[in-house]
C-alpha cells in the first residue's frame, strides 16, 4: 500500500509506530554501535591499530602477543566456499530428484526430510566425533565440510524442492519437445527458474557456514586448523578477556564485513520469509 | 501417417485414462481431440509427444514405431496450454531454442526466427520478455517455436483455452492458416467444441478414456452416434425429449402418437427413447392443429438480433428452438409471460436415441 | 522402470552419502553410545541402562531440568509476545515499506552476528570491570556507584535476555510475512464496522495467523531445548549450574569430562523429547487441514 493513500488516521497511527519501534530498537542498536567503534579508538584518539593483528602479530601491553589472524581468515573462507559450492549443487541434485524423478523410495525420503531437517543435530557432535576418527578425518578441515553439509542439507533440499515443486510441468515438457535431454533443459531452463531458490539457499548457507562456531569447537583440537571463530573465541574466554574489548571489536568487524556485505546484497531474499533455520542451527 | 494401436495407460492407484484406444491420422489432416475434462485426451496427446509412457500398445508415425522414442526424436512441435515460454530468454531466443537444440548456427536459427516472426505479426515483439506480452502475444510466440524447425506434426494443448472471446477467434484463423501453408499434421485437443469444428478436418469424440466417434465435424453434428457425442456437439445444445415408441414407425410423445419421420436400423415397438433435435430444425406454429397437435409451453424468449431463441418446456423436458420471424417477438413475450402455449413441429431430420444406453438408431 | 530408479538415485547419491555417513550413522551411534561407558580412551563396553540410571541419580538433574524448562518457557512467552508486536507494528500500523524493512534489517542484525562476537558483546555489556559498558553508563548519573558484576549476579536473565534479542527476527518476520497475506477487505470491513485496533488485532490479525503462531511456538521450543551455543558463549553453564541446561550438559559431560557414554544418554533423552513435540506438532498441522477441507 502506497505511503500517500493514508488516511490522516492511518498517518497520525504510522507516525506512532515508528517511534515506539524506534524506542524498541535503540537499545540493540547503542550497544552494537558503541562496541564496534570502540574498535577505532586507542586512549580516546582515533586509530586504526586496533586492526594491526590482520597483516601480522599484535604485542598487547601486557606483553601478550596475538597470533595474526590471516590463517584462520584463509580456513575461514576455504570453509566456507566448500560448504556453500556443495551445499548449493548437491541439494539441487536432490532437490530435483524428489521434485521431478520418480523411483522407489521416493516419498519416505520426502517424509524424512521433514524430520531431519528438525532434528536436533547439535546433540549427534558426540558420535560424529566418533565416526570422523573412524574414518580418519578427525581434526581436519576436510571432516567439518562434510559434517556441515550433512546437517544442512535436509533443510537446503527442503526448500530447494519446493522452488522446483513450483516450476509448471509445461515448461519442462516444453523443453523435451524442443528437442533437450532431461540434462540440457535443466542447465538451459530449469536452473534459472530457480535462481532465487538457488540465491537462498547459498546466502544461509554462506551466513551458518561463516559464523559457524559449535563445529570447530569440538570438532577441531589442539589448535592446529584455526578458523576465525575459534580464533576470536581463544582470546574472549568466559572468565576473563585476553585482549582488550577495542581489539576484539575490530576483529568482530574483520569478521563480520562479508556477513554484512552479504546481508545488504540479498537483504530483500532474506526478508521474503523463507529463513532456512534460526541462529546456530548449524 | 500417424496411427495409434490399443493404446492403453495406467496412472498411479490404477486410474485408467485409456483404454484400447486406436486411432489413423492421415498426413497434413487438422484433428481435434474433443471431449470434457478427465476424458484422455490431454495422455492421448502426451503420449504422441513422447511426455508420457503408454503403459500398453504402440504409436506409428509413418510406419516407424515411436513408442519408445524420447520427446526430441520425434519430430514434433508442440503449443501447451499455459504457452511455457522460457521466462529468462527474449522472445526471439524463444523461438530460436528449438533450432540450437538442434546445434543450428546462431545466424541461421536467428534468421529463422524472425521469418517465422514476421509470418505470425510479431517482429515488433522480439527483443521482450516474455512477462512483457500480452496473452495472445505470448500465444503468437509459442506457435511460432512450436513451428519453427518445421516439424512433421503440431500438437496444440489447449492452446486457446486461456484467452478472451474475441482473442481465441484471431488465434484461430492463425494457427489454421500456418497449418494449411506449413501443409503440418496437426493434433489439437480441446474441450471447446466450436474451436474444434472450427479448426478441425475431422474430430474424435472422447469420453472415459475411448473414441465415442471419430468422424469429419458435419458427420458429427448431422448424424451423431450416441447421445454423448449428440450433447457434446453444438450451441444451443440439442433437444432432447423423452418418448416411446409405439410401433415401428410410430412414438408417442407427452401422451400424443405421433409418425416418426426418420428410418430406424432396428425395431423398437415398446422401448423407450429419446429424439435428439437441433434447435434450428424444428419449429411452432401459434395455433393448434391436426398436424400440430404437441404443445409447448413458452418459458422465455431471447432476442439474438438475427432470429429468436425460443424456451420452452415438454413434459419435464426443456427445449431451445430458433424461430426466424423475428416480428412475433412480442408476442411471444406475451406467451412467456402467461405462459401461453405454442405447438410444435418437429421436422424431418432428428436422431432417435435408444435408451438406456443411448444408441442411435437413425438409418442414415 | 528400473532406469528411472537408476536415475533418481544417481541424482541423490551425493545427498544420501553424506547424509548416511555423517547424519544418521551418528544418531544411531548415540543411541548405541548411551548404553556404554566410552571415554577418552574409546574403549567400547557396553553397561546396559547404568548412564540412565545414573541420570536420575545426579543431584545437579532435578536442577538442570528446572533451569531448562524455566528457561524454554519464559524466552518463549517473551518472544511469541514481542514477534507479534514486531510484526504487528511493522506490518500493520506501519505501511511504508521503506521504514518497515529498515525496522526489521535492524532487528536482523543480532541474528547474523557470528555468536562467537555476540556473546563478547553482553560480556563487554555487562562486564564487572571499568570496561564495563552499563556499570560506566550508570556512573555517568551515579559518580559513586559500585561496579555490579552482572552476569555472576542476574546469569539466568542474561542468558534469556540475549537469546531473545536473537530470536526475535525469525517470528517477527513469518508473521509479519502472514500479516501481509490478510486480505486488506477484512480490515476494511472491520474499520466500517468501528472495531478498535485493538479489536482488529484480536479478532483479525491472531486468528489469521494461528498456523504461524504454532509453528514458531513448535520451532522456537525444539530450539530453546537443544540450541546450547548463547548459553555455553555467555556463561558456560555457570555460575555453579545456574544456567546449565539438558543440551548443556550433554556438551559438558562428553566433551569436558569425556564421558561420551553418559553424554549420549542425556543426549537421546533429549531426543525422545524432540520427536515427541515433533510428532505431537505434525499431528496438530494434520488435523487443522483435515478440518480445514
Amino acid at each position: 500500500m502506497a505511503y500517500q493513500n493514508l488516511t490522516q488516521s492511518e498517518r497520525k497511527k504510522q507516525t506512532i509506530a515508528i517511534a515506539v519501534m524506534f524506542a524498541f530498537i535503540l537499545p540493540i542498536v547503542f550497544m552494537f554501535v558503541i562496541f564496534f567503534s570502540m574498535a577505532f579508538f586507542k586512549d580516546g584518539s582515533f586509530t586504526l591499530e586496533n586492526f594491526s593483528f590482520v597483516w601480522g602479530e599484535m604485542k598487547l601491553r601486557d606483553q601478550t602477543t596475538i597470533k595474526s589472524m590471516l590463517p584462520a581468515l584463509k580456513n575461514s573462507v576455504v570453509f566456507t566456499f566448500g560448504v556453500t559450492s556443495s551445499e548449493v549443487v548437491i541439494s539441487m541434485l536432490a532437490g530435483y530428484a524428489l521434485s521431478r524423478l520418480r523411483f522407489v523410495g521416493r516419498k519416505t525420503i520426502q517424509t524424512s526430510l521433514l524430520v531431519l531437517r528438525m532434528f536436533p543435530t547439535l546433540l549427534l557432535l558426540i558420535a560424529v566425533l566418533y565416526v570422523l576418527m573412524a574414518l580418519h578425518i578427525v581434526n581436519t578441515l576436510k571432516g567439518v565440510v562434510f559434517v556441515a553439509l550433512a546437517f544442512r542439507l535436509p533443510g537446503s533440499t527442503f526448500i530447494i524442492k519446493n522452488f522446483f515443486d513450483a516450476i509448471p510441468r509445461d515448461i519442462e515438457n516444453s523443453t523435451l519437445v524442443d528437442g533437450c535431454t532431461r540434462f540440457s533443459g535443466f542447465r538451459q531452463v530449469i536452473i534459472y527458474l530457480v535462481k532465487p531458490g538457488i540465491v537462498s539457499i547459498a546466502v544461509f548457507s554462506f551466513l551458518s557456514a561463516w559464523s559457524n562456531f559449535i563445529l570447530f569447537n569440538t570438532l577441531l583440537f589442539g589448535n592446529k586448523t584455526p578458523v576465525v571463530a575459534t580464533y576470536i573465541r581463544a582470546l574472549t574466554r568466559n572468565e576473563q578477556m585476553i585482549a582488550p574489548y577495542s581489539v576484539i571489536a575490530a576483529m568482530g568487524i574483520v569478521y563480520m564485513i562479508p556477513v554484512i556485505t552479504f546481508f545488504v546484497i540479498t537483504q530483500k531474499q532474506l526478508m521474503e520469509g523463507n529463513i532456512g533455520g534460526g541462529k546456530g542451527t548449524v | 501417417m500417424i496411427e495409434i494401436n490399443n493404446l492403453k495407460k495406467v496412472f498411479d492407484h490404477n486410474v485408467v485414462a485409456l483404454e484400447k484406444f486406436n486411432l489413423r491420422i492421415e498426413d497434413g489432416q487438422f484433428i481435434a481431440l474433443l471431449g470434457p475434462s478427465g476424458c484422455g485426451k490431454s495422455t492421448t496427446l502426451n503420449c504422441l509427444a513422447g511426455l508420457l509412457d503408454p503403459t500398453e500398445g504402440t504409436i506409428l508415425f509413418d510406419g516407424k514405431d515411436v513408442t519408445k522414442a524420447v520427446p526430441k526424436d520425434r519430430n514434433i512441435g508442440m503449443v501447451f496450454q499455459s504457452y511455457a515460454l522460457y521466462p529468462h530468454l527474449s522472445v526471439l531466443d524463444n523461438i530460436a531454442f528449438p533450432l540450437k537444440q538442434k546445434g543450428v548456427s546462431k545466424e541461421e536459427r536467428y534468421g529463422k526466427a524472425r521469418e517465422v516472426a514476421n509470418k505470425l505479426q510479431i517482429a515488433h515483439l522480439l527483443d521482450r520478455k516474455p512477462a512483457q506480452l500480452s496473452g495472445g502475444q505470448q500465444q503468437r510466440v509459442a506457435l511460432c517455436r512450436a513451428i519453427v524447425k518445421e516439424p512433421k506434426i503440431l500438437l496444440l494443448d489447449e492452446p486457446m483455452s486461456n484467452l478472451d472471446a474475441r482473442l481465441k477467434i484471431e488465434i484461430r484463423e492463425v494457427i489454421k492458416s500456418i497449418q494449411q501453408e506449413l501443409g503440418v499434421t496437426a493434433i489439437l485437443v480441446t474441450h471447446d467444441q466450436e474451436e474444434a469444428m472450427a479448426l478441425a478436418d475431422k474430430i474424435a469424440i472422447l469420453d472415459g478414456g475411448e473414441i465415442q466417434q471419430y468422424n469429419t465435424p458435419d458427420m458429427l453434428y448431422e448424424c451423431p452416434n450416441n447421445l454423448f457425442v449428440a450433447n457434446f456437439m453444438g450451441n444451443p445444445p440439442m433437444n432432447f425429449l423423452h418418448a416411446t415408441m409405439l410401433d415401428a414407425t410410430h412414438f408417442s410423445l407427452g401422451g400424443v402418437p405421433l409418425r416418426c419421420a426418420m428410418k430406424l436400423d432396428t425395431e423398437l415397438a415398446g422401448k423407450q427413447v429419446k429424439l435428439g433435435i437441433r434447435a434450428h430444425h424444428m419449429s411452432f406454429v401459434f395455433e393448434q392443429d391436426e398436424d400440430h397437435p404437441l404443445s409447448m409451453q413458452v418459458r422465455l424468449v431471447e432476442n439474438l438480433g438475427k432470429e429468436l431463441l425460443v424456451y420452452g418446456t415438454v413434459g419435464n423436458d426443456g427445449l431451445r428452438i430458433s424461430y426466424h420471424d423475428k416480428s412475433r417477438y412480442e408476442q411471444l413475450k406475451a406467451l412467456a409471460k402467461h405462459k401461453g402455449y405454442v405447438y410444435l413441429c418437429l421436422g424431418t431430420s432428428y436422431n432417435v436415441f435408444e435408451m438406456p444406453g443411448g444408441r442411435n438408431c437413425v438409418l442414415f | 522402470m528400473q532406469g528411472k530408479n537408476l536415475q533418481g538415485y544417481v541424482f541423490l547419491s551425493p545427498f544420501l552419502i553424506l547424509i548416511s555417513i555423517f547424519y544418521i550413522a551418528p544418531a544411531i551411534l548415540t543411541i548405541v553410545m548411551s548404553f556404554s561407558n566410552l571415554d577418552g580412551s574409546f574403549i567400547w563396553e557396553f553397561v546396559g541402562f547404568e548412564n540412565y540410571g545414573k541420570i536420575f541419580k545426579d543431584p545437579n538433574t532435578f536442577l538442570i531440568l528446572r533451569n531448562t524448562v524455566l528457561y524454554i518457557v519464559v524466552s518463549m512467552c517473551i518472544i511469541v509476545v514481542l514477534d507479534l508486536f514486531i510484526a504487528t507494528l511493522t506490518t500493520y500500523f506501519i505501511r511504508s515499506d521503506g521504514w518497515a524493512s529498515f525496522f526489521k534489517s535492524i532487528i536482523m542484525i543480532p541474528l547474523i552476528t557470528p555468536s562467537v562476537v555476540y556473546s563478547v558483546l553482553w560480556i563487554w555489556y555487562l562486564d564487572a570491570s571499568d570496561s564495563g559498558f552499563i556499570n560506566n553508563f550508570i556512573r555517568l548519573f551515579k559518580n559513586d556507584f559500585i561496579s555490579v558484576n552482572w552476569i555472576a549476579k542476574y546469569p539466568f536473565q542474561v542468558i534469556i535476555l540475549a537469546q531473545v534479542v536473537v530470536s526475535l527476527a525469525y517470528g517477527a518476520i513469518i508473521f509479519s510475512s502472514a500479516i501481509r497475506s490478510i486480505p486488506e477487505n477484512q480490515f476494511k470491513a472491520a474499520h466500517v464496522d468501528g472495531a478498535s485496533e485493538w479489536e482488529i488485532v484480536k479478532t483479525i490479525i491472531i486468528p489469521n495467523i494461528q498456523p504461524h503462531i504454532k509453528f514458531i511456538i513448535m520451532w522456537e521450543t525444539l530450539g530453546l531445548m537443544t540450541n546450547y551455543l548463547n548459553i555455553l558463549l555467555i556463561t558456560n553453564g555457570g555460575p555453579l549450574n545456574r544456567t546449565e541446561v539438558w543440551a548443556l550438559s550433554a556438551y559438558h559431560k562428553a566433551f569436558i569430562d569425556q564421558q561420551y557414554g553418559y553424554g549420549a544418554a542425556i543426549s537421546v533423552l533429549l531426543i525422545l523429547v524432540v520427536f515427541m513435540i515433533m510428532l505431537l506438532w505434525m499431528f496438530a498441522s494434520k488435523t487443522r487441514v483435515e478440518s480445514e477441507e
